[in-house]
């Protein structure tokens, strides 16, 4: 059981600082991911939470009580490091052996060869190696605990380091970027088996990622990091459409959302290419950006304001995307075709692009996301007949 | 083809390396010596005087009590100061540097500002030791009285009476003296060589350990530190006894004419300068020089087996 409270935490590099103000309450047995472009702090904050660094301001709780002074060992987290930091020396049972031996065992009972001889060590040593081959048979690995970490392959490795990071049943696993150094099937395949394993142990996961597929597909609840700061913690469904700040709908979703600048005007209603869009907002006149996600725009048979020339096509299989240049946007306008359609236009064609209204999301000048009312939900205000 | 391309690397291999060592193996079954129109084969005799005679009795105790002492202490004081160094936030260029220079100097012109130093009367050690018989605090400390020792029966205390060792002049210290200053010269280059071997533990490793439980420096140590030093360690010691084996320079500084105080320092090296330069007696010389061979082969291959079997962990 363990609930991780996070409240107020500052942490500074010299003159760099790299976690302002932070908070974050992690639920019981959650599965929480911390994601963020690399070097927003995230990997900072879990070794906080590890205890392997110390923050200048705030504080950590597990459960209700104060770590900020408790050593790494004596909070009860276990760590998953992306090196996984497997000890070369030792054979697979003696790597996830060490957690238990350093708890169990006193300094006596650990000397290397007269340890043996010290009173109680059998039974203690055989307890050990119980639990050991009860993890390893989890994960699936008690073929291997003879071999050393040099002679296993990365996928192998990586369930060695979750193995010594679950054989003590710690209350909550910390977890630093643990796929990223295995080949793309393999971290597919890892990715449910972490969310198994989690659903198995009932324990608290905190997961950091700069993979945001990783995150979508693994969290409970996603706490998306940037500058330092947490944007925005909510579960995967809610980051995706119902993102607080610009920077959060960028990072998240992939291709990346559709930013077309508009604006308001005297009336509240939003103004695209100077054609009201069917929005209204309590916004005062103004520049917004309208963010589209490309699975919410189609292709529209007759005129729109967001007209274009097809530039690109990426085609995924199950469904292609098309980048269109629209006349005075920098950022080329990508959409999701389904494969069908996309068979029926090429390079070249000019495009007009419709999109749904209620998957579009409006944010103001400093990124911050502003509640919008579809006023008109027929696209007929949007077609063009004047132009 | 390939046979031509390594030829010039065997030829000289062969030229400068393998038929010296068999010319040295051969001669020492001979009674050769330079310039002598003799030459006589006679079998194993010089093998034999080295493992009778008294003197060369000597030699290969001064030699493994040289060894023995320097290889141990100056590994573990070269480890020491590395981690120490590596543990520092400012000032690590400073020490490795101070550390590292007995190093760099000829050691032969150490030796002579050694020898000064502990010249018995106008030394300063012998100097620094005296000032503290006279003060009661240093005599105190040093006797340990303070831990209720009588201070007559202590080292200090007697020396004090008596009067301070001769040390390169006394048979008790001579070697002990000569194995201080073979230490002094050589942790700092192991130091250098753990720094480097420090910087290749990654730094994951500790922290691991410390998530695992390993709340204390010395568990982390035990856990992290000295098995990845593993490679470093076998390579250092290796260097060192090679290096210890190889001990001349202060010999022949102190001693030019034999050996030190009933030859108690009369090392290898310097029994072959002796034995076959000085003295002309090519035969023995060699023998001496291929069992000093044969120590440092072992050595190796000591080292092959173990870096291989032992410490290379993937």
């Amino acid at each position: 059981m363990a609930e991780i409270t996070i409240a107020g935490i500052n942490k500074s590099f010299g003159e760099t600082r790299v976690l302002s103000g932070v908070d974050l309450a992690i639920r019981d047995g959650e599965f929480l991911t911390l994601v963020g472009p690399s070097g927003c702090g995230k990997s900072t904050l879990l070794r906080i939470i590890a205890g392997l660094e110390h923050q200048d301001r705030g504080s950590i709780a597990i459960d209700d009580r104060s770590v900020d002074e408790v050593a790494p060992k004596d909070r009860d987290l276990a760590m998953v490091f992306q090196s996984y930091a497997l000890y070369p020396h030792l054979t697979v049972a003696g790597n996830m052996a060490v957690p238990l031996r350093m708890r169990r065992q006193s300094w006596l009972q650990r000397l290397p060869v007269l340890g043996a001889l010290m009173p109680g060590a059998a039974d203690i040593r055989q307890g050990i190696e119980r639990d050991v081959l009860a993890a390893a048979q989890t994960l699936g690995i008690e073929q291997l605990l003879d071999r050393k970490p040099g002679q296993l392959s990365g996928g192998q490795r990586q369930r060695v380091a979750l193995g010594r990071a679950m054989v003590r049943a710690p209350i909550g696993f910390l977890m630093d970027e643990p796929l990223s150094n295995l080949d793309t099937a393999l971290r597919l395949r890892m990715r449910a088996e972490l969310v198994e394993l989690h659903r198995e142990l009932g324990a608290t996961f905190v997961y950091v990622t700069h993979d945001q597929a990783e995150a979508m597909t693994m969290s409970d609840r996603i706490a998306v990091m940037m500058d330092g700061e947490i944007l925005q913690c909510a579960s995967p469904d809610q980051i995706y459409h119902d993102p607080t700040d610009v920077r959060v709908a960028t990072f998240i979703g992939a291709p990346t959302i559709n930013l077309l600048p508009a604006e308001i005007d005297g009336d509240g209603d939003v103004r695209l290419f100077g054609v009201e869009a069917g929005m209204r907002t309590s916004l005062p006149r103004g520049q917004v950006s309208l963010g589209i996600r490309p699975e919410a725009i189609t292709l529209s048979p007759v005129p729109t304001p967001l007209q274009g020339v097809l530039r690109h096509l990426e085609n995924l299989g199950a469904e292609v995307f098309a980048k269109v240049e629209i006349r005075d946007l920098e950022e080329r306008v990508t959409l999701r075709l389904d494969p069908k359609i996309a068979r029926g236009i090429s390079i070249g064609d000019p495009l007009a692009l419709d999109f749904d209204d209620d998957a579009a999301l409006l944010f103001d000048q400093s990124g911050k996301r502003v509640a919008v009312d579809s006023i008109d939900t027929s696209s007929e205000k949007r077609v063009m007949a004047s132009v | 083809m390939a046979w031509l391309l390594m030829l010039p690397a065997i030829t000289l291999m062969l030229l400068i390396l393998i038929l010296p060592v068999l010319i040295a193996a051969a001669l020492s079954f001979s009674s050769y010596s330079l310039g002598s129109p003799n030459f006589e084969w006679v079998g194993t005799e010089n093998y034999e005087k080295l493992f009778t005679r008294s003197t060369y009795n000597k030699m290969f105790t001064a030699t493994f009590t040289y060894v023995l002492v320097v290889v141990p202490v100056s590994v573990a004081l070269g480890l020491g100061a590395a981690l120490l160094i590596n543990s520092l936030r400012i000032g690590r260029d400073l020490y490795k540097t101070i550390y590292f220079l007995p190093v760099m100097a000829a050691l032969l012109a150490m030796a002579i500002v050694w020898e000064f130093m502990l010249h018995p009367t106008i030394g300063v050690i012998n100097a620094t030791l005296e000032s503290g018989c006279s003060s009661p605090f240093w005599y105190g400390f040093l006797t340990l009285s303070w831990l209720g020792v009588d201070p007559a029966t202590t080292w200090y205390g007697q020396a004090c009476q008596d009067h301070f060792p001769l040390w390169l002049g006394d048979k008790q210290y001579a070697i002990w003296t000569i194995c201080f200053i073979g230490i002094w010269q050589a942790f700092g280059f192991n130091m250098v060589l753990y720094l480097a071997g420090l910087t290749a533990v990654p730094r994951e490793l500790y922290q691991a350990a410390e998530m695992d439980g390993a709340g204390s420096a010395w568990e982390r140590f035990r856990l992290v530190t000295w098995p990845m030093l593993g490679p470093t360690t076998v390579f250092v010691v290796t260097i060192t006894c090679i290096r210890s084996f190889q001990v001349f320079d202060t010999i022949e500084a102190f001693y030019p004419q034999g050996g030190g105080p009933g030859k108690s320092a009369y090392v290898m090296m310097f029994a072959i300068y002796e034995k076959a330069i000085q003295q002309n007696l090519i035969g023995i010389g060699a023998a001496i020089t291929v069992l000093f061979l044969l120590f440092v082969m072992l050595l190796t291959l000591a080292q092959r087996w173990l870096v291989e079997r032992r410490v290379h962990y993937s």
